[in-house]
């Protein structure tokens, strides 16, 4: 890709994203129903005064030709959809008009009714339950906190290193880095992460001259988010049942098996002094140390265990140009971009 | 200036926010130590003396008694409210939770049962995953 394109495209991405939402919405109601204790009712035996003594006050109360109508009531809607607007940027106005929405909603009402006749005592009951829904669980967490390590190898370099493109003045490198993440849900991590990269140095002809450059060392400092999802919801994303059950009814404590993973990071990058050499003659450096922004997008496989995590991905790395060093040689150099693979373990507590 | 700084301003000016957190009540608070006074066999003027004005009346529909009143209803809500505004992608969640008490009467319009349920301080702000 060209440096030239690149801040255009960063920036027409930006102003249409910007336009681009979605949404996750959630609405719930009341206390959910435990169908234990619905099971241990027993028509023609319990009470009413046992009923409100076990379950408490119902949401609807109704009297009815000599009969106690009860009904114990939990809502829970969710919404998913996203939303195209224009402009992309709010106006100084506020004013953004949504031209497309794609939207999908689900709402349930889980339902107990009880019926009592004019002795007080239970006649009969029901229970409607979402076929999604299970009781929740008491002994599940709030959150974890990951500790992780992860190394990638370069598999390309792209971009104008100003002498040349960077695949010609360096070598495959290798990163390294430890990061630290707060998953309040199994969907979502938000992380910090430090990193050192090492691209060595390689040589090239210019002008009927050896040009050696030195290697190059990177120490960065991101920070970002990772969204995470069971691979059982790409195999049947049209179920929304099935969709609700695996993204709303998953939980930290038994997040465990194969998941897909997104995550985007930013922050700063240091580089090292690149120095020079003209037939083995020391020339100055082609780029100074300085500090940069970067960038970085990832996406893989994880597998999840109960202590941790072990994960394989992708990952389209970019610096901003480095600073121009010393040297007459032309240093006026593009945006740096890696595409790196690897992977990495984490523990969780 | 450097290009990406540009970008990173117009990304902050794109956000409409970050983070959103709200709560609303509705009615009053039910009070466990004024709840835990009524007592079976109490009159309704003591019920509503302790409790206040009910938000409603059940009544049972006998055909010799059409208006006797069979049930108070007391009733407090709490609603938590939290959104996340990442750049493109956006989290809203919603918990309403009740305080809520049924006043039983018998025959003799003296109280019969009590049921209560006092869980609208458990209304929690959060993502919107999980139980």
């Amino acid at each position: 890709m060209k440096a030239d394109l690149r801040p255009l495209l960063a920036g027409a991405l930006l102003a249409f994203s910007s336009g681009c939402h979605i949404d996750i919405l959630r609405f719930r109601t009341g206390v959910p129903l435990d169908r234990e204790k619905f099971a241990a009712l027993e028509p023609r035996k319990t009470t009413r005064g046992e009923v409100l003594e076990e379950l408490g006050a119902p949401q609807k109360v109704e009297w009815k030709s000599g009969k106690d109508y009860f009904w114990y009531l939990h809502s829970d809607k969710v919404d998913t959809g996203v939303r195209f607007q224009f402009p992309p940027f709010r106006t100084v106005a506020g004013y953004q008009q949504t031209f497309l929405r794609l939207n999908e909603a689900s709402e349930d009402t889980n339902a107990m009714e009880l019926v009592f006749g004019e002795d007080g005592v239970l006649e009969r009951k029901s229970l409607r339950m979402s076929e999604a829904y299970n009781p929740p669980r008491q002994d599940t967490d709030d959150w974890k906190l990951h500790l992780s390590a992860h190394g990638d190898y370069s598999l390309m370099l792209l971009g104008d290193g100003g002498l040349a493109d960077y695949d010609d003045l360096f070598k495959p490198g290798y990163r390294v880095g430890l990061g630290l993440g707060w998953q309040p849900v199994p969907v979502c991590t938000l992380l910090a992460r430090t990193s050192y990269q090492e691209h060595p140095g390689d040589s090239i002809e210019n002008q009927g001259q050896e040009i050696s450059v030195g290697d190059l060392h990177l120490y960065g400092l991101e920070i970002g988010v990772r969204l995470a999802a069971p691979l059982s919801l790409l195999r049947d994303f049209t179920d929304y049942e099935n969709v609700k059950r695996v993204l709303f009814e998953d939980d930290l404590s038994r997040s465990t098996g194969f998941r897909f993973y997104l995550e985007g990071t930013t922050g700063v990058m240091l580089n090292s002094n690149v120095t020079v050499k003209i037939n083995g003659t020391r020339a100055g450096n082609l780029y100074d140390n300085a500090y940069q922004f970067s960038g970085a997008l990832e996406a893989g496989l994880e597998y999840g265990l109960k202590w941790g995590a072990a994960h394989i991905g992708i990952t389209y790395q970019t610096i901003d140009p480095f600073d121009k060093g010393s040297t007459r040689l032309d240093d006026d150099a593009g945006a740096f971009q890696a595409v790196l693979l690897g992977g990495g373990l984490s523990v969780k507590f | 200036m450097k290009f990406s700084l540009i970008i990173a301003a117009l990304a902050a000016f794109s956000a409409p926010g970050c983070a959103v957190l709200g709560r609303a009540q509705k009615d009053h608070r039910i009070s466990p130590e004024r709840l835990a006074e009524v007592k079976k066999g109490m009159a309704k003027e003591d019920v509503t003396r302790l409790l206040g004005a009910p938000q409603e009346i059940i009544f049972s529909n006998k055909e010799h008694d059409p208006l006797r009143e069979h049930a108070y209803v007391f009733q407090h809500a709490t609603t938590k409210y939290t959104a996340i505004f990442f750049l493109f992608l956006n989290f809203g969640n919603q918990d309403e939770k009740h305080d809520r008490v049924v006043v039983f009467f018998d025959d003799l319009g003296r109280v019969d049962h009590v049921g209560a349920t006092l869980v609208a301080n458990t209304a929690a702000y959060g993502f919107p995953f999980g139980r």
